[in-house]
This record gives structure tokens, sequence and C-alpha cells, in this order.
């Protein structure tokens, strides 16, 4: 990456300007043209660096739960659970982990009903030994800003 | 202003929930789905910010290709009176994204949890010191990504 484009990153992480063309305004900033910023990102983006630019919505406030999951899974079936898992409508974030905890989803589910449902539908599954819900007590830090 | 009925507050995420186009007017894709101005839609993203709905407006990075390549949950068992010190003590370290409290159980005793990006096993090592040596957790697990099956933003159906 060149300084720029990192440069491009971390600006675009924090202070996005809500301005009819805010990628004039970042260009501005970093001297560079407005047409030359959209390109670069674009670049970005195609190389699957930059994911996205786009609002991050707090979903509890507008009526959903959001609970992270941690399942115990036999190693030779991880794959196809977490395929299956995948599947579940609202399952944002799905990792394979070190520890006996090894498989780590979040949900986000628009009623304890449909959350309790997902849990019974991954307790059935082939392989699963343990499934734990980790509801979230306190948020001490929602950052997502990583400087590159 | 005042808080937006939930109903209509659902109607503008679902517009809301999309990325951003690249291009030279972004907002312009919103208002249009809105069927308001492009100056209505940035009030109206002004007004979600400000009452916390939408938490932020900003790129999204993907860790691993952005040269995070170590990325770790790491749940600490940390005594119930002290976990508020030492979530503000792990809020404060830049390579920390994530600090919740959650559920214990008596097979899984962790009450915190951090989520830890470095870009080198010798930086990550050094961030697990950190932690260990700030809040001096009973016990520690650190759960390392070994694969990633699916990381995207929620959107209503």
């Amino acid at each position: 990456m060149q300084p720029i484009e990192r440069k491009l990153l971390n600006a675009v992480q924090r202070d996005f300007p809500l301005e009819k063309r805010p990628f004039a305004v970042i260009a501005k900033r970093h001297h560079i043209t407005e047409k030359r910023c959209i390109e670069m990102l674009r670049r970005l983006t195609a190389q699957g660096i930059l994911r996205e630019i786009r609002p991050v919505i707090s979903w509890n406030r507008v009526g959903f739960t959001g609970i992270l999951i941690g399942l115990a899974v036999a190693p030779d079936r991880v794959d196809e659970v977490a395929a299956a898992i995948n599947g579940i409508p609202g399952v944002t974030h799905n990792y394979l982990r070190e520890g006996r905890l090894n498989l780590w989803c979040t949900l986000t589910c628009e009623n304890d009903a449909d959350g309790q449902r997902s849990l019974t539908f991954m307790r059935s599954l082939d392989g699963v030994a343990d499934v734990k819900e980790f509801a979230s007590e306190k948020t001490y830090k929602i950052g997502l800003v990583l400087d590159v | 202003m005042s808080d937006t009925p939930k109903e209509i507050t659902r109607g503008h995420m679902a517009v809301f929930q999309d990325p951003l186009p690249l291009v030279e007017k972004p907002f312009a894709a919103y208002a249009k789905k809105l069927g308001i101005t492009e100056d209505e839609t940035i009030e109206l993203l002004r007004h979600y910010l400000s009452t916390g709905v939408i938490r932020r407006l900003a790129g999204v990075l993907k860790h691993d290709r952005a040269g995070f390549v170590v990325n770790a949950m790491v749940a600490m068992v940390i005594p119930p009176g002290e976990c508020d010190a030492a979530g503000a003590v792990l809020a404060e370290f830049p390579f920390i994204t994530h600090c919740y409290r959650r559920t214990a159980y008596p097979d899984w005793p962790y009450t915190m949890y951090a989520m830890v990006h470095a870009k080198s096993r010798r930086e990550f090592d050094g961030d697990i010191e950190r932690i260990r040596s700030s809040v001096a957790p009973q016990e520690m697990a650190v759960l390392r990504s070994v694969k990633e099956y699916r990381k995207t933003a929620f959107r209503m159906g």
C-alpha cells in the first residue's frame, strides 16, 4: 500500500464528512483530487482491504438483539457445522478459534423465540458437544478503528 | 430533535443499511430511495448520529487484508467488582477494538472479552503481555482466529 492509501484508510475510518461531496472534502485534506480519492477508495475496495463505507447501525435501538454464541465442535465436523450456522438468518460473524469452545458466531435476532430456535438448531447439529450463549452485560468499547 | 417512532426509524434503517456508493455524490442514492433531498438525507443522518441509532458513518476494513494478520478474542476472569475498572483500562488500548462484560458459566468462567488485532505475532505477544500486566486477570484464554467463515454487517430482511 502507498502512504496516501494508508492515510485515506485511516481518514475514512473516522470523521467521515457529512457533506454533499464528502470525497472532495477528504481529497482536499490530503492534497489530491476528488477523482483520485474516489478511484483509490474503489481500488482498495476491489482489493478487499476496505470492506465498505457505511452507517454503522445500533440495531438494538430498533428492536433487535445481538448475541455471541460459543460452540464446542468436533474438529472433523467444523466446516459442516459452520456452513449450517451460516444458513441461519441473522448470523453476521462466524469464526473458528483456538480453545475448547472453538466455533464462535454472532446472531442478531428480533425476539427471544427466534434466538432460542437458532440455539436449538445449533445443538441438534452432528458434532456439536456444547452451545453457550454469551449475553453482553456491559459494553466497554466498540471501536472498529484501526490505524493501518 | 426528539426520538423518531420505531417503525419510522426502521424504515429509514432499511435504506441506511446499504453501503455508501463510491461516487461524487454518495448521499444521492439514499435520498432517491427515501424520496427526499440530499440535504434532508444528510440532516436525517446527522439526527440518527446524534441519537446514537447510527453509531458512526465510516469505512470498515477487512482486518487481515489491511495487515492485521493475528486476531484473537481474549477471555478473562475478572472479579465482578473489578470489571468496570478493568474495562476502562482495556478500552484505552488501541489494539483492542471491542470489549464487553458477558455471562459466565461454571465450566467457562470468563467475564471479560476483548478483541485484539495485531500486525505480527511479535506485536500480538506484546499486546497480550500488556493486557496481562495492566488488568492482572485471574485466568486468561487467548482464542486466536483460525478461520473466518463469515463476517458481514447485519441486514434487515
